[in-house]
C-alpha cells in the first residue's frame, strides 16, 4: 500500500475546493507543519476510518500528530483493508 | 453618490432533468444530481457540500486569494439544513444520511472553511432567510459595500432541498406537486388559471460582487450592476402563509425602487418568485400589477425546480444569461395567452433593468434590481 499517496488523495477529498494537492513527502511530518488545518485533519481521520471499517465511536479516539499516526491507528483498529490507494478512494468518493 | 456594485463572477448549478422518487412518504418528482447522494449512507459526504462544489471554481478561488481587497463572504444557506439530520434509521433511502463529523454540518463552520479558501477573511456570515436567502443577501452586499467600505463580497447560495425532511414537509402541506396530484391532472406552472406548482430541486449559486477598486485589482469584467436591494415583511399572523393582497411583495418592490432611486417605468423585466402556488400567484401578481406599469415577467421554478435558499440569485443569473442569449423564456405550461406573465418566449432587450423577487417562509420578501451590462 502506498500510504503517502493514499494520504495525499484523501486530503484532497477532504478539502475539495483546493485545486492543488497538498505537498507532502514524508509521512512523519508533523501535521502542524503541513498545509492542513484542524478541520481538514478531522475530515481525513473520518475518511480513513471509513476506509478501514473502523467503528465510529472508536474513530473518535484517534489523535494523530503525523500522517503516519493515522495509519498506525487504522492498522490497529481496522476491520477491512483496501488492496490499493485506488480501491480505498473508490470506497469514499 | 453611492458606490457602484458589479456582478463579476457567477456560476450556477441546476438541472432540468427530473427523477421520480417513489420511496418517500409523498412520492414526487424532483430535480436532483444523483452524484451528490453517492456515499451519503457513510455519513461522510452529503448533498449541500457536493452541490456547492459544483459552483466553486478552484481557479477563481486561487485568483481571489491573490487579491488583497477587503472581502466579505456570505453563505446564503436558506433554511439551514446543513445542521439538520435526516435520520436514516427511520427512512432508509438515498436521501437519508448522517453527519459524522458534527462541526462540518454547521453552516457557519462550513462558511468559514470556504471563505478562508477564497481569502475572504475580513467577514464571514451566514444567512437563514428561508427561500429568500440568496436574494435577501443582496441587501447585505449593498450594506457592506456602501456602508462599511468592503470592496468585494462573495456569495455562495446552496441548500439541501431534496431530502426526506423537505419532501415530506412540502408533500404533506401540498406545496410541491406529488405524483398523486399529477395523476389527477395537475401540471407545473405559475400565474395560470389552470396549472400551478413546482417540484423541489437541487441548485447552487456562486457570485462575486466587486467595486471599481476591486475590479482594478482583479481585472474582472462586470456582467451586471446591482442597483438596489431591499427586503421587507408583511403584517400577518401566519408565518408560513402569504397575504393575498401582496403586501410583502409590494413593500419589497417599493423599498428597492426607493433605495435605488429607480424610475418605475424603466423596469420592464421581472424574475418572479413564481412558485405557482395559488397564494403566491395571487400575492405576487397583485403586487406587480399594482406597482409596475409596463412589464414582462417570467418564472424558472417550473423548469429547474424550487432550489429553495439558492433560488433567488440562481434564477436571477439564469435570466441574465437568457437575456444575453437574446430571449426571455416563457413560464412553462401556461394555458392562456399572456403577454405579461409570459406564455411565450419574447426577444430580450439588452442593457435594461431586471427586477428580481423572492419570498420565504417566515414572512420575508426580497427584491433586487440589476442592470444588464451587455458583457
Amino acid at each position: 500500500m502506498d500510504y503517502l499517496k493514499l494520504f495525499i488523495e484523501v486530503a484532497q477529498v477532504s478539502r475539495p475546493t483546493y485545486r492543488d494537492k497538498i505537498k507532502l513527502t514524508d509521512l512523519n511530518t508533523p501535521l502542524t507543519a503541513t498545509e492542513l488545518d484542524s478541520l481538514d485533519c478531522l475530515m481525513i481521520g473520518m475518511y480513513l476510518c471509513e476506509i478501514y471499517g473502523i467503528d465510529e465511536e472508536v474513530s473518535k479516539t484517534m489523535q494523530p500528530s503525523t500522517p503516519q499516526g493515522y495509519f498506525d491507528f487504522c492498522n490497529e483498529h481496522k476491520t477491512r483493508e483496501p488492496s490499493s490507494a485506488e480501491e480505498a478512494l473508490s470506497w469514499i468518493v | 453618490m453611492d458606490r457602484m456594485i458589479y456582478l463579476t463572477e457567477k456560476r450556477i448549478a441546476y438541472t432540468e432533468e427530473t427523477t421520480s422518487l417513489l420511496d418517500v412518504m409523498y412520492p414526487q418528482n424532483v430535480h436532483l444530481f444523483p452524484d451528490t447522494y453517492a456515499k451519503t449512507n457513510t455519513g461522510m459526504v452529503y448533498p449541500p457540500h457536493k452541490l456547492a462544489d459544483k459552483v466553486i471554481d478552484p481557479e477563481i478561488m486561487e485568483r481571489s486569494r491573490d487579491n488583497p481587497i477587503r472581502t466579505a463572504f456570505i453563505l446564503a444557506a436558506g433554511n439551514a439544513h446543513f445542521a439538520g439530520l435526516n435520520p436514516k434509521d427511520k427512512e432508509p433511502n438515498c436521501l437519508s444520511y448522517d453527519y459524522k463529523p458534527l462541526p462540518m454540518t454547521l453552516t457557519q463552520v462550513y462558511a468559514g472553511r470556504i471563505a478562508a479558501a477564497f481569502g475572504a477573511t475580513d467577514l464571514v456570515v451566514t444567512d437563514a432567510s428561508a427561500c429568500a436567502s440568496s436574494l435577501k443577501v443582496m441587501m447585505d452586499v449593498q450594506t457592506y459595500i456602501r456602508n462599511y467600505a468592503f470592496d468585494r463580497v462573495i456569495v455562495l447560495g446552496v441548500e439541501d432541498a431534496v431530502s426526506n425532511t423537505v419532501l415530506n414537509f412540502f408533500g404533506q402541506s401540498g406545496a410541491s406537486l406529488t405524483l398523486e396530484k399529477e395523476k389527477q391532472g395537475e401540471i407545473r406552472s405559475a400565474f395560470d388559471p389552470v396549472n400551478g406548482g413546482f417540484y423541489v430541486g437541487q441548485g447552487a449559486v456562486f457570485a462575486m460582487f466587486e467595486t471599481e477598486r476591486s475590479i482594478r485589482y482583479s481585472g474582472n469584467t462586470p456582467c451586471a450592476e446591482l442597483i438596489s436591494a431591499y427586503s421587507a415583511s408583511e403584517h400577518s399572523t401566519n408565518a408560513i402563509g402569504q397575504r393575498e393582497d401582496g403586501q410583502g411583495f409590494k413593500r419589497a418592490i417599493q423599498g428597492v425602487v426607493y433605495g435605488g432611486n429607480v424610475d418605475l417605468n424603466k423596469i420592464r423585466l421581472v424574475k418572479t418568485h413564481g412558485t405557482g402556488t395559488k397564494s403566491n400567484d395571487l400575492a405576487e401578481r397583485t403586487a406587480l400589477t399594482a406597482t409596475l406599469k409596463e412589464f414582462q415577467a417570467t418564472s424558472f421554478k417550473q423548469r429547474i425546480g424550487h432550489t429553495m435558499g439558492a433560488s433567488g440569485l440562481l434564477e436571477t443569473i439564469l435570466l441574465l444569461d437568457n437575456v444575453k442569449n437574446g430571449l426571455v423564456p416563457a413560464i412553462p405550461n401556461r394555458t392562456d395567452e399572456d403577454s405579461i406573465f409570459l406564455s411565450k418566449p419574447v426577444p430580450a432587450e439588452r442593457g435594461g433593468l431586471i427586477l428580481s423577487l423572492a419570498a420565504g417562509m417566515g414572512n420575508i420578501y426580497s427584491a433586487a434590481i440589476f442592470k444588464d451590462l451587455q458583457c
